[in-house]
């Protein structure tokens, strides 16, 4: 191999590695990884069961609980992770709840329950933020994500509940496809139907939270949706598709960050413009399904 | 194996009754064609059957595991199970929500995959089948339940001769089973070939072998006066589409 040959090979080389060299890229690689494994799977639950909307006030949702979790450390510049995940959570569980007693009581469309529950929780969080004087969080690091000041330290956290959560996903796999398939039949098949739509919400609620850190209360949603939208259209069953969301969601994070690292621009956009950027991918140039 | 006392239906938000005062008993080996026009309260009953729908008052015992085939089925075009996935479906709900299936799970779901003729499309999208082929797919879902009780809803809408043939042929295997089956329908004719017929408008009009209730004034009773002579048969006109000769 003559020494030009070597040159480039090494700087084609240098190109791909040189960003994991650095140990935050690595945490925060490793940290979107689990993230974007764990939305590539609930991501398919989503799309088949048309939530999208559901999912983004979720998103949302959370905002209202980490700004109370944050009223509660009070004297703290920082609250934690602990406590930004609880609230997190139950913002998402109070905008879940909401969105259902809205549509059960009112009679209205899903659509337009969530977005009810959606604006709400919005202004809410607006509001208590505005009451917090030491909210130390950065806003625009909750709604756009910080993934390279992800500490190791973050890590198994972010990893368990991820896991928890898949496992109760896979736990809960022939449930979840029958009530999505047709309610009538899960309820005559003798399949408590609220409540198996019920521990969706709440899987879905869980998903946007663990998510949320890493790349963003607005952009969760985008690995949500387009991996499983791009799976889709290339797989004709659900454990296939779940696995190949799953990859395009896992090979989304190393190409964003290079794109992250080579361009100076935000890494958890870029990641999720990565996945997006295979989605319409998929539609321009999918004619029939693969698996 | 199934029985009802003054039992009466409301669905959650109505202001009153699809079905009340049901009184029947039904043994084993029982073919029952539940007939009425629509709104008379058949898939009231066949979903309070099947579990779905409790009595608001009265009794309503069923002793057996019940096989329910509703009417339509609306899924996503996209929606990512085959015909196989559909029919694996009716072992689901025999407490196989979680872990692998057997040996015999998989012998039933080729066999009812097998009964309705679905092996050719087996592998196909759901979604992207026509109507009747949907309909013989979740029947093959039914046949897979291997249930007591059949309760299927206008089973026949959309399907072709040869598929109608075949449920003839496995309603009749089922009643030599010793199994229960009712059907609802607005054939009259093919109601006459059943043990038992059910007469509903909202309330139990008759009940009773098919030569008791497939008489025209019940009939006008039941379907509200919309009973016909054609051609020397009794036609309930209320289903006929408005442009059908």
């Amino acid at each position: 191999m003559s020494g030009l040959a070597v040159a480039l090979v090494g700087s084609v080389v240098d190109f791909f590695a040189e960003p994991f060299r650095v140990e935050f890229i690595r945490t925060g690689a490793l940290a979107a990884l689990i993230v974007g494994v764990m939305c590539g799977v609930v991501g398919c639950v989503v799309v088949i069961r048309g939530m999208s909307l559901l999912a983004d006030s979720y998103a949302h949702g959370v905002l209202p609980g980490v700004a109370v979790a944050v009223l509660f450390s009070s004297g703290q510049s920082d609250p934690g992770q602990f406590a930004v995940l609880a609230g997190g959570l139950a913002g998402g569980l109070v905008t879940a709840a909401g969105t259902a007693a809205i549509r059960r009581r009112a009679g209205l469309k899903e659509d337009t329950a969530a977005a009810l529950m959606f604006v709400f929780m919005l202004a809410l969080g607006v509001v208590l933020i505005s009451r917090a004087s030491n909210f130390a969080v950065d806003l625009t690091a909750f709604l756009f994500g910080d993934l390279l000041a992800v500490e190791p330290g973050e890590l198994p956290l972010t990893a368990a509940l991820a896991a928890l959560l898949l496992g109760a996903f896979a736990l809960l796999y022939r449930p979840i496809v029958l009530v999505s398939f047709d309610r009538r039949r899960a309820a005559a098949l003798g399949l408590p139907v609220a409540r198996v739509e019920f521990a969706i919400m709440v899987g879905l609620a869980l998903c946007v939270v663990i998510g949320f850190r890493v790349v963003g209360a607005l952009l969760v949603l985008g690995l949500l949706i387009a991996p499983a939208a791009a799976a889709s259209m290339l797989t004709r069953r659900l454990p296939a598709m779940m696995a190949l969301s799953a990859a395009i969601a896992a090979i989304s994070v190393p190409l964003g960050l290079l794109f992250s690292w080579h361009l100076d621009v935000a890494a958890g956009a870029s990641i999720v413009l990565v996945a997006v950027g295979i989605c319409i991918a998929v539609v321009l140039g999918s004619s029939q399904r693969l698996l | 194996m199934l029985s009802a006392r003054g039992a009466s239906f409301r669905y959650p938000g109505a202001g009153e009754d699809a079905l009340s005062g049901v009184e029947l008993t039904i043994g084993v080996g029982s073919a029952v064609a539940v007939l009425g026009p629509n709104g008379s309260g058949k898939s009231t009953l066949l979903s309070a059957i099947a579990g779905t729908l409790e009595p608001r008052r009265g009794e309503l015992a069923v002793n057996g595991r019940v096989a329910y085939l509703p009417q339509g089925i609306e899924v996503d075009r996209d929606f990512p199970v085959d015909v196989r996935d559909v029919v694996r479906m009716g072992r689901w709900g025999r407490g196989r929500w979680f872990g692998r299936f057997s040996a015999d799970d998989d012998a039933a779901v080729a066999a009812a995959i097998s009964a309705l003729g679905v092996d050719s499309i087996a592998g196909r999208r759901f979604g992207e089948l026509s109507g009747g082929q949907r309909q013989r797919a979740l029947l093959a879902q039914v046949v897979a339940q291997d249930a007591e009780i059949i309760a299927l809803d206008e089973p026949l809408t959309g399907v072709d001769r040869p598929t109608a043939a075949r449920v003839g042929e496995l309603i009749g295997r089922w009643r030599r089973d010793g199994r229960c089956v009712l059907v609802a329908t607005h054939d009259l004719a093919a109601a006459a070939d059943y043990d038992l017929v059910l007469a509903l408008n909202r309330r139990v009009v008759a009940f009773g072998p098919p030569q008791e209730v497939l008489v025209e004034p019940t009939l006008q009773e039941t379907f509200d006066g919309a009973i016909a002579t054609i051609g020397g048969r009794l036609v309930d006109t209320s289903h006929r589409h408005p442009g059908a000769a």
